[in-house]
């Protein structure tokens, strides 16, 4: 019961704080849905989240939900994953002045077990998207020549909560779908204050967003020989319509004078075709060399405003990974592990012309605990940059870090305890 | 079942530390993503097109006893005619004291001093004529005041007349040198030491009572109730002495001002006691305004309500009544009322609770902040501030006559010619204006 209610604390805390953590202003994240989570904020954040076809017997792999078959019988994991981000901005929008800003979430809180020999499963909840921006304008007040000033402030993202199940049909495959309820909102807050007319209007539009959306996956793993072993993976996230919905709230000095419970014009968001592919090859158990590709097909959404578009993005990366790994018992125990890796792609986001790029390097160090077996930490670091500075577009130079805790115990067994 | 063991508070704490961390980042604005901002839904209009009533209402009768100024004189304009102002007043004995018996009567003179108030051109010479009553003047039963219309029986022959130029600013006297002969006979009286004197009531009834009027057209002005007639005499005693005694202003409250108006010539003839409410689209586009003649200005806001047939009218923020006066219409000559109340009416046309604006917590009455231009005339205004006004309005869907009514403060109501004319919502060049500014939301 313990373990309950410490879960329950737990994932109350995760919920707010992805609900109030987030203060980086991302301006790109007033397109669409925000800005739309590619990091899986696991093992394979410092191999610049490669792990299509990566499998792990202690650490959940969420890139694909093939990979708990993975996992270590007898066993449950729980994993709690944050990032902070230092962020500095650059660009003609910012009247040749740089910006800057830091950012803390908690991303991902998850739990996952091996429930048979075939059957591996997780649950867990994160982010799908977030948005974040604040800016300042002005407001003709109409019927005048004369503006009030104005801000424009957007908080607020889709979340996931997931559960997948992988089974292992027959040797040395395994199938997988992670089946995931979409829901939150993206807020957009309009804040006019102007002295003259003794007023401070507010105007909160709130869009709600939800559905299901299913990820499939896939994998082939098999040894190559004593030294080698190799898998390869793949997952396809077929298109899937956010049922929408909205209401506005207009607060005048803090009395509300207007609320609107449902707007009727919204039309639903698209989520596209997705998929990614990937292999991973492992030399004697400690070295392990990732790569994936992956695909969405947001062209096809015909999503697009003013001077946006949603494009196909397509992401390549590459991880590589050295585990300190020791005999104990005649079985290999993990001390630690270090990982790098690098990314390229292009972004769903089509502004100005310019479809926004993303590049960045990734490394990552983790230590499962002497003192205490059951826990491991990692942290990872990404350094990246989105956009550019050309066509009146803003370059946003990131570094990430992401800290990740794991725990796991035995689960609801009777039999003798190795760890 | 396994347990969490120190890992579960070493979370616990971890993620309240992060939390910690999280409370002091700040949102960094970056001035990006405005042509993606739906920023219709709502707006703040600005709304000019609303045109208010305007209209000149009469009342028949003002009270002018008990002022505190004398007014005398009369002046013609194009816009309210000729205004005539006739003061009448009552005066009490002197304190006696004992005469020499080589005492001898110099003169009688009325001692008048200027108020400051005047309208009309004081470059030109005004004649005051000082008459005496041919009746004591008393209230009726239950009367309590007298009014513009009121009148007294005045002989027909003066006591004493005499044109001046006053300058009124500079605290100008008018000095009208009366009769000898009632000057000789009020000394008789002091001399004897008559009862005429030592008992007020017989000396009212004795002296009834004095008249100030005037038969030139130029100006009117104002004069302290502290209005004397002071009789001169001389006598030796170790010396040569020259002394005075003062008639007084006795009775204040039956001091009054009576003012005759001739419209003729003027849309105004059209207003009387049973037509007390002329449109200013009968009358040139102009509303008048002289509560010294009973004539009031009215706003009022009948199509206020027509903000409520905008689908997105939420409510008024903001208010702003401009008032303006005719250009031309004013000058130092003919001033505007400096302070210009605006109060809550009906149907009745009578004052209610005054127009206010709250200022650092404090309420105060609105008074029209009057902004003359002096260049041009055409940007004069009066202004007033009609967001709490209209904001109750707007919900009174009964057919009602509800309305501003202005006038200027009670210490010059009635006790100052000034006058003013303005233009309505249609006038060509001097036109009132509603600015009416509301939250709009598009839903």
């Amino acid at each position: 019961m313990k373990t309950a209610f410490g879960l329950i604390f737990l994932a109350c805390l995760l919920s707010s704080a992805t609900l109030f953590s987030q203060s980086t202003n991302s301006p790109y994240s007033i397109l669409g849905i925000g800005d739309i989570e590619t990091d899986f904020y696991n093992r394979t954040g410092g191999m610049a989240n490669s792990g299509q076809a990566y499998r792990s017997d202690r650490f959940l792999i969420n890139n694909n939900p093939a990979s708990y078959t993975a996992l270590q019988k007898q066993f449950f994991s729980f994993e709690l994953a944050a990032r902070g981000q230092f962020i500095n901005y650059s660009g003609t929008p910012l009247t040749g002045t740089s910006a800057s800003g830091k950012d803390f979430a908690i991303k991902r809180l998850s739990l996952g077990t091996k429930i048979t020999n075939w059957w591996g499963s997780s649950a867990g909840l994160m982010p799908y998207s977030t948005s974040n921006y604040l800016f300042s304008s002005v407001k003709n007040i109409q019927g005048t020549n004369s503006s009030v000033p104005v801000t424009y402030d957007g908080s607020g993202g889709v979340n996931q909560v997931y559960w997948s199940n992988a089974f292992q049909p027959f040797k040395h495959f395994s199938v997988g779908v992670k089946a995931a309820y979409l829901f939150g909102s993206l807020t957009q807050t309009e804040n006019l204050t102007t002295e003259g007319l003794s007023t401070t209007l507010t105007t909160t539009r709130q869009i709600f967003y939800k559905n299901f959306n299913f990820l499939f996956g896939g994998q082939f793993y098999t040894a190559l020989n004593k030294k080698w072993d190799f898998s390869l993976g793949g997952t396809y996230n077929p298109t899937q319509k956010l049922k929408t919905d909205g209401s506005v709230t207009v607060t005048d000095n803090s009395s509300q004078i207007s609320n609107t419970a449902s707007l009727a014009n919204n039309s639903d968001f698209k989520l596209p075709n997705a998929s990614g592919f990937g292999f991973s090859l492992t030399k004697n158990k400690k070295y392990t060399l990732n790569a994936d590709y992956k695909y969405a097909g947001w062209t096809a959404t015909n999503y697009f405003g003013g001077n946006y578009a949603l494009r196909n993005s397509n992401r390549v990366s590459v991880g590589f990974e050295a585990s300190n790994k020791v005999n104990y018992f005649n079985t290999l125990y993990e001390k630690s592990y270090l990982q790098a890796g690098v990314y390229y792609g292009n972004s769903y986001l089509q502004v100005n012309g310019q479809q926004l790029k993303q590049v960045g390097l990734t490394l990552g160090y983790g230590v499962n605990s002497k003192r205490n077996p059951k826990l491991g930490v990692s942290l990872g670091i990404d350094i990246g940059q989105r956009g550019t500075t050309q066509s009146n577009l803003i370059k946003e130079n990131y570094v990430n870090f992401i800290l990740t805790v794991s725990y796991r115990d035995l689960w609801n067994t009777t039999g003798p305890r190795y760890f | 079942m396994r347990t969490f063991p120190g890992t579960f508070s070493f979370l616990s704490a971890l993620i309240f530390s992060l939390f910690i961390f999280c409370t002091g980042c700040q949102k960094t604005a970056i001035q990006y993503g405005q042509q993606y901002i739906d920023n219709g839904i709502t707006n703040i209009i600005l709304v000019d097109s609303i045109a208010p009533v305007v209209s000149t209402i009469y009342k028949d009768s003002v009270p002018t006893s008990q002022s505190g100024t004398i007014l005398a004189g009369s002046y013609s304009d194009p816009y309210f005619g000729k205004t005539t102002t006739t003061s009448y007043l009552q005066l009490g004995p002197p304190t006696l004291t004992d005469l020499l018996n080589n005492a001898q009567y110099d003169s009688l003179v009325l001692l008048m001093k200027c108020n400051g108030t005047f309208y009309g051109d004081t470059t030109l010479p005004i004649t005051l004529t000082a008459r005496q009553l041919q009746s004591e003047i008393k209230f009726a039963e239950n009367q309590v005041a007298f009014y513009n219309i009121d009148s007294w029986p005045v002989s027909s022959s003066s006591l004493g007349t005499k044109s001046f130029i006053l300058r009124p600013l500079t605290g100008d006297s008018a000095n009208i040198r009366l009769s000898d002969t009632k000057g000789m006979e009020l000394y008789n009286l002091i001399k004897t030491k008559s009862t005429l004197l030592t008992d007020k009531n017989l000396f009212t009834d004795y002296f009834k009572g004095l008249n100030i009027s005037s038969t030139t057209g130029n100006n009117i002005f104002g004069f302290k109730d502290s209005a004397v007639i002071r009789l001169y005499y001389h006598q030796t005693d170790v010396g040569p002495q020259n002394k005075y005694f003062d008639f007084t202003l006795y009775n204040k409250p039956l001091q009054f001002n009576q003012v005759n108006t001739d419209r003729s010539g003027t849309p105004l003839t059209a207003l009387n006691s049973v037509n007390n409410e002329l449109l200013s689209t009968a009358a040139g586009n102009r509303g008048y305004l002289q509560t010294l003649s009973g004539l009031y200005l009215k706003i009022s806001f009948p199509s206020i309500r027509k903000l409520l047939e905008r689908s997105d009218f939420i409510k008024i923020i903001r208010a702003d009544l401009v008032v303006k006066p005719i250009a031309n219409s004013y000058s130092g000559t003919y001033p505007l009322p400096s302070i210009l109340y605006a109060a809550q009416t009906d149907g009745s046309n009578e004052p209610g609770p005054s127009l206010s604006s709250a200022t650092a917590g404090n309420s105060f009455a609105e008074t029209g902040n009057l902004s003359i231009d002096y260049i041009y005339g055409i940007n004069t205004t009066y202004s007033y501030d009609v967001t709490g006004y209209l904001s109750q309005e707007i919900t009174n869907s009964a057919i009602n006559k509800d309305g501003l009514l202005l006038f200027p403060p009670a210490d010059s109501r009635f006790s100052k010619p000034n006058r003013l004319v303005i233009g309505d919502a249609y006038n060509a060049k001097n036109k009132l204006q509603l600015n009416v500014y509301y939250i709009s939301v598009n839903k």
